[in-house]
C-alpha cells in the first residue's frame, strides 16, 4: 500500500462532522495508526483474482411486487409531535 | 481488589412456563420480581436505560389471557405469553424510548416497532425495558454509552463487554430471564462470554434486521442472549424467517428447531491452532476441557488449520467504518434525533476513518480490497467445512476487562473480537456458551460455529454440550 496521509480538516468537511482541535490531533494520530495496520492484506495471498463479496448469503435483485401498502399514518406520525420531537433538534413552535 | 459480585442464577423462560402452567405464578408476579430486582441492582449495574412503565399493565392483561385459555393450549399460540424479555436500545420500540446509547437519540421515540419486537410482542412478550449499549453499538465493552457504562455483574469493576453488554449484564444478574442482542461481529457472543451466558447470533439474514438502528448493514444480526439453550431455541423459533420489509432476510422460512430430533452420530468439529494461541492460557485450558468433553460425548475433535485471524481485524475495521460512515450520515437533526455534534468521540473516529476508506483514491485500496479479503475468509471456511461439521474455540482471548482498558486502543473493539469476527464477515451462525471461570471466578466462553443455515446443528451440540457439563 502506498504511504496515506490523513488530512482531518478535509475528513471532516467530507463527513459533515464539527471536530475542535484537540479532537482533531487525537483522531489524526490515531486514523493513520489504524490505518498502517491495515497493510496486514497486502500479505494475504490471490486478492487480485478474488472477486468481492457485498452479500454473504448471495441474495439478489430483492424486490417487492409494485403494490401500496400501509404505511404510518401523517396523524400518528404529526400527533402532538410525539414521535418526532427532539431536544435541540428542529421542533415547531 | 476485585468488585462486588451481582450475578446469580435465575430462572428461565421455560420454568417460568411451566410455573405458569402449574398455577403457582402469574404474569402480574414474575413482572413485579424483575422490577423489583431491577430496582435493586441497576444503580450498580447499569444494564438497563429505560423502564417499560406499562409491563405491569401488560402483565394483568397477559394473565387474563392466561386463566381465559385451556392448560393444553397455553403457549401454544403465544409461547412467550406473559413472559417478560429486556430488548437491547438499538431496537425501536413504539412508544418506548430508543437511543442507541447515544446523546443524537436521547429524545426519540419511535413510531413502529421493529420486526423483532414485533415478533416478541405477537409471541405474547412483555418487554420490561431497553437495555445499555456501546453506543450506535460501536465498542464492545459498553463504555461508549453515552449513559455510563455497564458494570459485570461478576465483578463491579469490570466491564460485561459489549455492546450488546446490558442484556448479557441484565440476564447474567437475573434482572430478566432473557434479552435481545445484536451482533455485528462479536456484539452478542463476546459480552455472553464475559457475563457467563448463552448469547446466539443466527445465520446473517436469518432475523429481519427491519427496525434495528443500522451499524454495518452486511453484517448486523439480532440474536437472542439466554441462561439456558432451551431458552434460545424457544426465541430463536420466534424470531427467525424472512420478512418483505428486510431485503437481505433469507428467503426460505426458517425451520422449526427441535432439541429432541436424533442426534448426528460421528460428528466432527474442529479445532484451530490459529485461534487457540491468540487466547490467554486460562482460557484455552478450559477449552481443550471443553474439547475433552465433547469427545466423550462421542464427538469426533479433529485439528484444522484456518487463515489467521487477524487478517480479519482489518477487514472487519475497513467494512464497518465504511459502513457506519454512510450509515449515521442520515443523522443530520433534522428530520429526527439531534445535531451530529452530539456524536461521541468513538462515533466521530468511526465516521472519519469510513469516509477516508471510501473517499477518493482510497477507495480501491481499503475498500475493495476488503471485500477481496471477505471472499477469501469465506472461502477458507468452506474448504474447513468440508472436513469438519462444526469449529470451536474461545470466544474471547480473555476474560472480561477492567473498566477504562479501552481507551489504550483505537481497536480495542475489533481486538477483543478477533475470534468472532471471521465467522461473522462470512456471515457464518455461531453461540456462545460457559465452560467454565477462571480463579477469580470470572465466566469464560466456548463458542461453536458452523457453515450458514447450520443453527440448529450448532444448538444440539450446544444443548449437549451443557448436558455433559453438569
Amino acid at each position: 500500500m502506498d504511504k496515506v496521509k490523513i488530512l482531518p480538516d478535509h475528513l471532516s468537511r467530507l463527513a459533515n462532522l464539527k471536530i475542535t482541535a484537540s479532537e482533531k490531533r487525537k483522531i489524526a494520530r490515531q486514523l493513520l495508526k489504524t490505518v498502517n495496520f491495515f497493510t496486514i492484506l497486502d500479505k494475504v495471498d490471490g486478492l487480485d483474482k478474488l472477486k468481492p463479496t457485498f452479500q454473504v448469503t448471495k441474495n439478489e435483485n430483492v424486490i417487492r411486487k409494485d403494490e401500496a401498502g400501509k404505511s404510518l399514518s401523517r396523524k400518528l406520525i404529526l400527533k402532538k409531535e410525539k414521535y418526532f420531537k427532539t431536544k435541540g433538534g428542529i421542533t415547531k413552535k | 481488589m476485585s468488585g462486588q459480585m451481582l450475578a446469580e442464577k435465575g430462572i428461565s423462560l421455560i420454568e417460568w412456563q411451566k410455573r405458569i402452567k402449574k398455577g403457582k405464578a402469574s404474569s402480574k408476579k414474575i413482572v413485579k420480581y424483575y422490577l423489583e430486582q431491577i430496582k435493586k441492582k441497576n444503580q450498580q449495574i447499569n444494564a438497563f436505560l429505560v423502564i417499560n412503565q406499562k409491563a405491569l399493565k401488560e402483565a394483568q392483561r397477559a394473565d387474563e389471557e392466561i386463566r381465559k385459555s385451556k392448560p393444553a393450549d397455553l403457549f401454544r399460540e403465544k409461547p412467550l405469553l406473559g413472559l417478560p424479555i429486556a430488548v437491547k436500545d438499538n431496537f425501536c420500540t413504539k412508544s418506548l424510548p430508543t437511543t442507541a446509547a447515544s446523546k443524537v437519540l436521547e429524545n426519540y421515540i419511535p413510531p413502529y416497532n421493529a420486526t423483532v419486537v414485533q415478533c416478541l410482542k405477537k409471541a405474547g412478550a412483555i418487554i420490561l425495558g431497553k437495555t445499555n449499549m456501546d453506543a450506535w453499538a460501536h465498542g464492545s465493552s459498553t463504555e461508549t454509552s453515552s449513559f455510563g457504562p455497564t458494570h459485570n455483574p461478576y465483578d463491579l469493576h469490570r466491564v460485561p463487554g459489549g455492546s450488546s453488554g446490558g442484556s448479557t449484564a441484565a440476564v447474567a444478574a437475573a434482572m430478566t430471564p432473557a434479552a435481545i442482542g445484536s451482533e455485528t461481529a462479536g456484539s452478542i457472543r463476546q459480552p455472553a462470554a464475559w457475563c457467563g451466558v448463552v448469547g446466539f447470533k443466527p445465520t446473517y439474514g436469518r432475523v429481519s434486521r427491519y427496525g434495528l438502528i443500522a451499524m454495518a448493514s452486511s453484517l448486523d444480526c439480532p440474536g437472542p442472549i439466554t441462561q439456558t439453550i432451551k431458552d434460545t431455541v424457544l426465541l430463536y423459533n420466534i424470531l427467525a424467517g424472512p420478512d418483505s420489509q428486510d431485503a437481505t432476510t433469507i428467503k426460505e422460512k426458517s425451520p422449526l428447531i427441535n432439541l429432541k430430533s436424533p442426534f448426528p452420530k460421528n460428528l466432527k468439529i474442529g479445532l484451530s491452532q490459529e485461534y487457540l494461541k491468540l487466547a490467554k492460557k486460562e482460557i484455552v485450558q478450559k477449552i481443550i476441557q471443553a474439547a475433552k468433553i465433547l469427545e466423550k460425548g462421542g464427538a469426533k475433535i479433529q485439528e484444522v488449520s484456518l487463515l489467521d485471524p487477524k487478517v480479519s481485524i482489518a477487514v472487519y475495521t475497513i467494512l464497518q467504518r465504511a459502513e457506519v460512515s454512510s450509515n449515521l450520515a442520515r443523522y443530520d437533526g433534522i428530520r429526527y434525533g439531534r445535531s451530529r455534534s452530539y456524536f461521541g468521540l468513538e462515533a466521530k473516529r468511526r465516521i472519519m476513518l469510513g469516509t477516508f476508506v471510501l473517499s477518493a483514491g482510497y477507495f480501491d485500496q481499503y475498500y475493495m480490497k476488503a471485500q477481496k479479503a471477505r471472499t477469501k475468509i469465506i472461502k477458507d471456511f468452506e474448504r474447513v467445512f468440508k472436513k469438519v461439521d462444526l469449529i470451536i474455540g474461545p470466544t474471547s482471548p480473555t476474560v472480561a476487562l477492567k473498566i477504562g482498558e479501552w481507551k489504550k486502543s483505537p481497536m480495542f473493539g475489533e481486538i477483543q473480537d478477533v475470534l468472532v469476527e471471521p465467522s461473522s464477515l462470512a456471515g457464518l451462525p455461531g453461540i456462545n456458551i460457559n465452560c467454565g471461570y477462571n480463579k477469580e471466578g470470572l465466566p469464560i466462553g466456548l463458542q461453536i460455529f458452523g457453515p450458514q443455515k447450520s443453527e440448529e446443528l450448532i444448538l444440539k451440540l450446544a444443548y449437549r454440550f451443557e448436558q455433559w457439563q453438569k
